[in-house]
């Protein structure tokens, strides 16, 4: 994917200033999408979303590349939502961070699947909103990437129709 | 072979540039330049250009067509969503669909076509001094859009994933319409929301934007209106960036130069364009009043196939509940939704075992929505947008008690609408993940449901105000007719001008306020 450092300078135009507006905003890094602790984040709880959808196996086979798409995804949005959810994942790869929203030090990548589904569990009901937040973030775009697939559509029995030669 | 008519129109000559091609920066002139390409930016280009003036328009989406609408979620809402059909309000309580492609929201929309509410209108010339707009004014402009659009009631018997809806509404007694939809030579798919792969759907992108640019318009896709030139009292020009085609922000400018803006952005990018320009808000009115339909939803599983994402998504509607007499209460209309893979299983509640079986069940499953008409009572501001770090949107919408209060009563209606058209099972839209198999234990359980931000589903696709309109400008960004109350060449012709949420889906409406205010635009516009 193509990155690019949006410079907010290139706003000062001759004409713009010449009236006398004030600029929006001030310059800000745009954060890159997942590097590779956060990806494997997602590895790791990739099997634990979809549990059920596939045997575990190919679940844990497949989360790598799920990971990939996600992170093409993330990529899509503006720099303001990706800010958010790398703060999010930075607190996650912070000890403290990682005690506080999980109660363990331990990389969540290292925790055991029993383990990180109760934790998933716990983070959906949990009374802080900027928990269930996380939660959703973790969840929604894994489900996104699975169920968007057509590879993965027989167990639904769901099939567009087809155009047929008409296209 | 199924033609394209947006490949076709390019080459025979229109005049189109994808800003993510651009090298370099650049100027331009024209009389008009109309942002945005939805249903109001689209009405207003055919116009405008058709009457012989010089128009732009600026859209900060990519120019798809048919040939793209390959029904899949996973290429559409990339394509064609804000923000991959993921984007939230500020503390992520509420899922927003909007489009952001030429055409806006009207090529993935589901074509429900409904003429602004009576009660609406009524509503607006008592509180906000809008009395211009009435049922009889608006009447030719509604039957001329109808027109172009091809808007009749569907003559396709439902499906059952609405027919359903209507069974369930004859048994309990209840009000339902079939519903009117703006399509010609339509297959009944069900894939409207992913682009019309047949060009059925009569959005903008198939309707006005071919026309105006037939009549000499210019279109400039992924090329973003990031700040009006203006010194307080008029706008002389537009500075836009282009975008590249992962949808971020380049440094290479388009500016554009005209006699008169026309913003069309959507009710949360026309506010914020305004922000970001430092644009004269007096009355500190300007992203305020935004509103939703906020939106949830209850499954239903049936025992018989309902194949809820096949055929047309909505063709009936119940208004049973959208104006209660209690006057303090909150109303909403009842509609179905199709329901396909990828937005269902993330909207869905829960994951793992649970939440595959429900997904197996796809086929068998229905939907009911509640969308709440938010915005009509002194306890309901609605939402606000902000700009973030970066200059982008972000609607700040506190859910209110009176919400939660309507949403508890929707899921009540909802269940016992499924459950009168036959369920096996129930399932309201909410992080608790119960089906209940009856409705005494259903009515028991969401009474004492703990509805909550990010445990109960809520979304919405119609996003409006935040530039409203009143009589005075006090009360409004615009006037009645569109007309910014400070900048004297702007106009504002989009959904950011409604002073409440409709308690319909919008499209007619903003056919039709668009319609009114580009024609009085045209009769003001000096002759020479």
């Amino acid at each position: 994917m193509e990155r690019r450092q949006f410079i907010y300078g290139t706003l000062a135009s001759a004409t713009a200033l010449s009236l006398g507006i004030a600029f929006w905003p001030e310059p800000v890094s745009i954060p890159a999408p997942l590097d590779e602790a956060q990806q494997w984040l997602f590895v790791a709880l990739i099997p634990v979303v979809l549990e059920g959808a596939a045997p575990a196996q190919r679940l844990e086979q497949q989360a790598p590349r799920i990971a990939v798409a996600v992170a093409d995804l993330i990529a899509t949005l503006p720099p303001g939502v990706r800010q958010q959810l790398a703060q999010l994942l930075g607190l996650l790869q912070q000890k403290l961070g990682r005690l506080v929203l999980t109660g363990s030090m331990l990389p969540l990548a290292e925790q055991q699947p029993t383990l990180l589904s109760q934790l998933l569990d716990d983070w959906r009901f949990h009374f802080l909103e900027l928990i269930r937040t996380a939660y959703a973030g973790l969840r929604d775009p894994i489900m996104a990437v699975w169920y968007g697939d057509p590879a993965n559509w027989s167990a639904l029995n769901y099939q567009p129709p087809s155009l047929g030669g008409a296209r | 072979m199924i033609p394209d008519p947006i490949k076709a129109g390019l080459a025979q000559g229109w005049q189109h540039v994808d800003g993510s091609q651009l090298t370099e920066s650049s100027r331009i002139k024209a009389d008009v330049v109309v942002i945005g390409s939805g249903a109001g930016g689209g009405t207003a280009a055919q116009i405008l250009a058709e009457a012989g003036l010089a128009v732009v328009i600026i859209e900060a989406g990519p120019l798809k067509s048919s040939s793209d609408f390959v029904m899949q979620e996973r290429v559409a809402y990339p394509d064609l969503y804000q923000q991959s059909a993921a984007m939230k309000t500020a503390d992520q309580a509420i899922g927003m669909l909007q489009g952001r492609n030429v055409g806006g929201s009207t090529t993935v929309n589901w074509t429900t076509s409904i003429r602004t509410p009576r009660q609406t209108l009524a509503h607006w010339a008592q509180h906000f001094g809008v009395e211009q707009i009435t049922p009889e004014s608006m009447a030719p402009w509604f039957e001329q859009a109808e027109q172009a659009l091809n808007i009749s009631p569907w003559p396709v018997p439902a499906n059952a994933n609405n027919a359903l809806m209507a069974q369930g509404c004859e048994r309990l007694g209840w009000d339902w319409t079939v519903i009117h939809r703006n399509v010609r030579g339509c297959a009944d798919l069900g894939y409207c929301g992913m682009g019309c792969p047949l060009n059925a759907k009569q959005s903008m992108l198939v309707t006005t934007i071919p026309a105006a640019l037939s009549a000499g318009a210019q279109l400039y896709s992924r090329t973003e209106a990031w700040q009006l030139l203006h010194d307080g009292e008029r706008v002389q020009g537009v500075l836009c960036h282009t975008r590249d085609p992962q949808h971020q922000r380049r440094d290479i400018t388009v500016t554009v130069e005209a006699q008169q803006v026309v913003l069309c952005g959507g009710a949360l990018h026309s506010p914020a364009l305004l922000m970001r320009s430092a644009a004269p808000d007096p009355h500190k009115l300007l992203g305020k009043r935004t509103f939703l339909h906020p939106t949830v939803m209850a499954l239903a599983r049936f025992a018989k196939p309902v194949n809820a994402h096949a055929g047309a998504p909505q063709s009936v509607y119940s208004d049973q509940f959208l104006w209660p007499q209690a006057p303090d209460a909150m109303g909403f209309k009842l509609e179905a939704a199709p329901l396909h893979p990828m937005l269902l299983s993330s909207k869905a509640p829960g994951f793992g075992v649970a939440h595959h079986r429900m997904m197996q069940s796809l086929n068998h499953l229905q939907i009911s929505l509640a969308l709440l008409r938010d915005g009509f009572a002194d306890h309901s501001p609605g939402g606000r947008v902000i700009l973030d770090d970066f200059g982008d949107p972000v609607l700040d919408y506190p859910l209110h008690d009176e919400l939660w209060q309507g949403i508890r009563n929707a899921f009540l209606q909802m269940v016992r609408l499924q459950f009168a058209a036959g369920a096996e099972a129930v399932l309201v839209a909410h992080d608790q993940e119960l089906w209940w198999r009856d409705l005494a234990s259903a009515e028991a359980g969401i009474a004492q449901m703990a509805l909550a931000p990010l445990q109960t589903t809520v979304a919405s696709a119609h996003i409006m105000g935040g530039c409203g309109m009143a009589g005075s400008p006090e009360q409004g960004v615009v006037d009645s007719w569109g007309r910014h109350y400070q900048l004297s060449n702007l106009s504002v012709f989009d959904g950011s001008v409604l002073p409440t949420s409709l308690g319909a889906n919008p499209q007619l409406t903003l056919y039709g306020l668009a319609r009114r205010n580009a024609h009085a635009l045209l009769a003001r516009w000096p002759r020479g």
